[in-house]
């Protein structure tokens, strides 16, 4: 008879299980720590500024206690608006040539450039847009730098990483759906009308959904093309300044009501985050449901 | 028509890829290149010189967030993939948390970590507090790669290895961990690569001295930093800011190029070991 | 196989397990419902029967690995030793070194062919490396591996064949002395050549352990089992309807879905 150890061997699992919780716990604790700390810098706000100052104020103008952060969140969102609209299309077509036109070398390849061009740092894609786009622009629509400038940057930035969700919702398709449409002799407009598009539909809903976060996120690109000018665009050409480059430009010298106000900006930009959050996670559980029933 | 469309895309995908890059690297190789780009520090706000205190500034951030984030992470990534069943309220709460922290912005970790580490707990404006705000931030990707590479594990071995009477920890210590080296290597490079890559988070939390830091508690200016600061702030920045740049994503493409070896030559071979 | 077998005696001292009132559910679906049976030691119990009749759920319950099971739920008791196995201070692992299981589908570990056996040896506290190389080789002598991997001691498990791989299983289970070893479909992923050999390695074994082997084979059962249990499923969930020595069930069954089971007329 061999001799085993005799000790109780359940507690060791009991005990490390205990440690990883508490291991695991710290994402939770990050995040409570995360709002905790952008509330209570924004904690007396109400009672010094007051809420509707950041919506019904004259302007941004701190120094002189204006606060409207309303044009901010505008050039936040037309910016993000204008990039989501030109990649997402884009990125579709860039997942159907993978999928119906490209060869397998030129699939792997174009694969790999996209992969590479979704690891380029965003103050790169900033930088670049800064020395030759923002020139470019300037030829025609002086001075450049703006809300095309930013759109650009920013669809430029997001479209690769689209672009390789949407080949993924594709690649996730059954073979034989495919197949079966291949087989009925269809156009490739038809097959992508009739079977890709449709049966990809969730995937590409939340590849746009995803870019719109990280659109809306985004920091240096957008800071170092957007002109930087708080106003409501009346044109395309028009510098603008969004939520997150004004944190960027201002959180180094701000204090009191100014720094405060920062914070409330970042608290926006959580929000928008959050719904943004909940509304995936309602189409991912409604999409379960709906594969569920049809078993 | 559609045809002509996809073509042109894609096209115009290598065409943006190529001025990128060709930009960077005509302008920026050569500079790149000179002997004291490396080993001096800037001169003239940036204009001139080198990097070599702004390559240390970045490898010392993003070694304190990989250091710190690691073990956290690897111990999550274990909870939840072994020592949790898939129905846990426990394991729902640390994933909804997961995915909150995977979609804040980085300028939101920026104003945390400037309240929290810089402010709060008085590390001001330091490698430290840059080091520890991108470790909450590269957390998720972290843990979702490792995470899949536990769960790549078969469970044929989990229910095998359990019949010989080994505990969970130690079946993880024994034969799962073993196997799930090569995706957490590629989880790593991956965390690795975000970190560098930030700029955002850490304006304003390890902040933007370019000298060579004393310590953990001096601010240091990174890499990608660097070039915002040139690009922006500084007439005349710019070709330092093109080898700046050229630098940083040579240092992305081969970390991007090693995640590619690893995965497929090491992940198919398993883990022999006599 | 070879005379190592016939040298030891049966650990089991002859107490049988006790199956009482076991009850097995997944979620809401019952798998097995009042299943009560004394299970005989040192002998081969086979457990036949159609597929989804919870002969596996069963097998599983035995050492616990329903545990792994997300929403499985086990009411009942199991004794061993007159010890309920299912209650909640019973120390599994302790018990699973005592329980061996062989899987349906052969799963050696990525591991070179030796340390596939001492790597839960030394894990079970056999420090000295000389002794683990002893265990190793008498083990792989009793499934009558070592002619045939003796040269290859270092090269991967995977690289062997199927039959290899499952009698390597079954080396690694035996090297750590299990009072009982449990068999899942042993041999239904095997070419016949190779359920051949494990064949006669359990009757090779059944003098040494308690053997309870789930089959679907009934040829099979006849041939290896020295008493045979038939599960069947009535009304949504399994139970048992005939049990006792093999060659009683196989030839002169009492119950008559048995006898139609047995005769190749249901099932």
């Amino acid at each position: 008879m061999l001799k085993i150890k005799d000790s109780s061997l359940l507690q060791t699992d009991n005990f490390v299980s205990s440690i990883l919780k508490i291991a695991a716990s710290v994402s939770a604790v990050i995040v409570i720590l995360i709002l905790g700390f952008l509330i209570r810098e924004t904690a007396d706000v109400p009672s010094r500024i007051g809420i509707t100052s950041f919506f019904f104020d004259k302007t941004w103008n701190p120094t002189e206690s204006q606060f409207n952060l309303i044009p901010m969140l505008a050039g936040s969102l037309l910016s993000t608006l204008g990039a989501v609209m030109l990649a997402i299309p884009t990125g579709v077509v860039c997942a159907v040539f993978l999928h119906l036109y490209a060869n397998d070398p030129l699939r792997f390849i174009l694969r790999r450039t996209l992969e590479i061009l979704g690891g380029i740092p965003s103050v790169v894609y900033g930088f670049w847009g800064l020395v030759v786009l923002v020139p470019m622009i300037n030829m025609w629509y002086p001075p450049g730098a703006g809300l095309s400038a930013a759109v650009s940057v920013l669809t430029i930035m997001i479209l690769p990483t689209a672009s390789l969700m949407i080949d993924a919702a594709f690649q996730a398709i059954p073979r034989q759906a495919v197949a079966g449409v291949r087989a009925l002799g269809l156009e490739r407009w038809e097959i992508l009308t009739l079977c890709l598009i449709p049966q990809a539909r969730l995937g590409i809903l939340t590849a746009t959904l995803l870019s719109v976060g990280r659109a809306i996120g985004e920091t240096m690109a957008v800071l170092m093309v957007c002109g930087n000018i708080v106003q409501f665009p009346s044109s395309i050409f028009d510098p603008i300044r969004t939520l997150t480059a004004n944190i960027a430009l201002e959180l180094g010298y701000a204090e009191g009501n100014h720094r405060s106000a920062l914070y409330v900006s970042g608290i926006l930009l959580l929000f928008i985050i959050a719904v943004l959050i909940v509304v995936i996670s309602i189409y991912e559980r409604q999409h379960q449901r709906a594969k569920y029933d049809s078993k | 028509m559609l045809g002509f469309i996809s073509w042109t895309a894609s096209l115009a995908t290598f065409f943006i890829l190529g001025i990128l890059l060709f930009d960077m690297v005509s302008d920026g190789f050569r500079i790149m290149m000179s002997v004291d780009f490396f080993t001096n520090g800037p001169e003239k706000a940036g204009r001139a010189g080198g990097i070599a205190p702004i390559l240390v500034s970045t490898m010392l951030v993003v070694g304190i967030a990989i250091a710190v984030s690691i073990p956290i992470g690897l111990a999550t990534a274990l909870l939840l993939s072994e020592f949790t069943r898939r129905d846990s309220q426990f394991a729902f709460f640390v994933r909804k948390s997961l995915d909150i922290l995977a979609g804040v912005p980085s300028i939101v970790f920026g104003l945390f970590g400037n309240a929290f580490f810089c402010v709060y707990l008085g590390m001001g404006f330091s490698i430290l507090s840059g080091g520890l705000t991108l470790a909450c931030m590269v957390l998720p990707i972290l843990i979702r790669t490792t995470e899949e590479s536990f769960r790549a594990v078969p469970n044929e071995f989990r229910h095998g290895i359990a019949a010989l009477g080994f505990t969970k920890t130690a079946s993880v210590f024994h034969l799962l961990m073993p196997m799930a080296i090569p995706g957490l290597v590629v989880g790593t490079i991956l965390g690795v690569g975000r970190a560098t890559a930030e700029t955002a988070a850490l304006i304003f939390t390890s902040g933007y001295v370019d000298r060579m830091p004393e310590s953990v508690l001096d601010s240091g200016r990174t890499l990608s930093v660097h070039i915002y600061d040139l690009a922006m702030n500084i007439p005349g920045g710019d070709r330092m800011a093109y080898a700046t740049s050229l630098c940083l994503v040579l240092i992305l493409l081969s970390m991007s190029f090693l995640t590619n070896i690893i995965a497929k030559s090491v992940l198919q071979r398993g883990i022999y070991t006599s | 196989m070879n005379d190592n077998c016939t040298e030891n005696v049966c650990v089991m001292n002859g107490d049988p397990i006790i199956v009482k009132d076991l009850s097995l559910r997944y979620h809401n679906r019952v798998a097995f419902k009042d299943v009560s049976i004394n299970l005989s030691p040192c002998t081969v119990t086979a457990l036949i029967g159609p597929s989804g009749c919870g002969k596996t759920s069963f097998l599983n319950c035995i050492n616990r690995m329903t545990d792994f099971v997300d929403g499985c739920q086990v009411r009942g008791q199991i004794r061993v030793h007159g010890e309920n196995i299912l209650s909640k201070q019973t120390d599994v692992v302790k018990l699973r070194r005592k329980i061996g299981m062989i899987f349906q589908k052969p799963n050696p570990f990525p591991l070179s062919i030796d340390r596939n056996i001492s790597m839960p040896l030394r894990y079970h506290g056999i420090k000295d490396a000389k002794q683990r190389q002893e265990i190793v080789e008498k083990s792989l002598n009793e499934v009558g591996l070592w002619d045939e991997v003796k040269d290859r001691l270092h090269t991967q498990a995977t690289s062997l064949s199927g039959g290899q791989q499952q009698r390597l299983c079954i080396a690694r289970a035996i090297a750590l002395e299990p009072e009982i070893l449990l068999m899942d479909e042993p041999c239904s992923a095997l070419d016949p050549q190779s359920s051949a050999t494990i064949e006669s390695l359990i009757g090779a074994m059944r003098k040494k352990f308690t053997l309870i082997v789930v089959t679907h084979n009934l040829a099979q059962a006849k041939r290896v089992s020295d008493k045979t249990v038939i599960f069947w499923n009535y009304e949504g969930f399994g139970q048992i309807v005939e049990d006792g020595p093999t060659d009683q069930v196989f030839f002169k069954p009492s119950n008559k879905t048995a006898q139609a089971y047995i005769g190749g007329h249901l099932g």
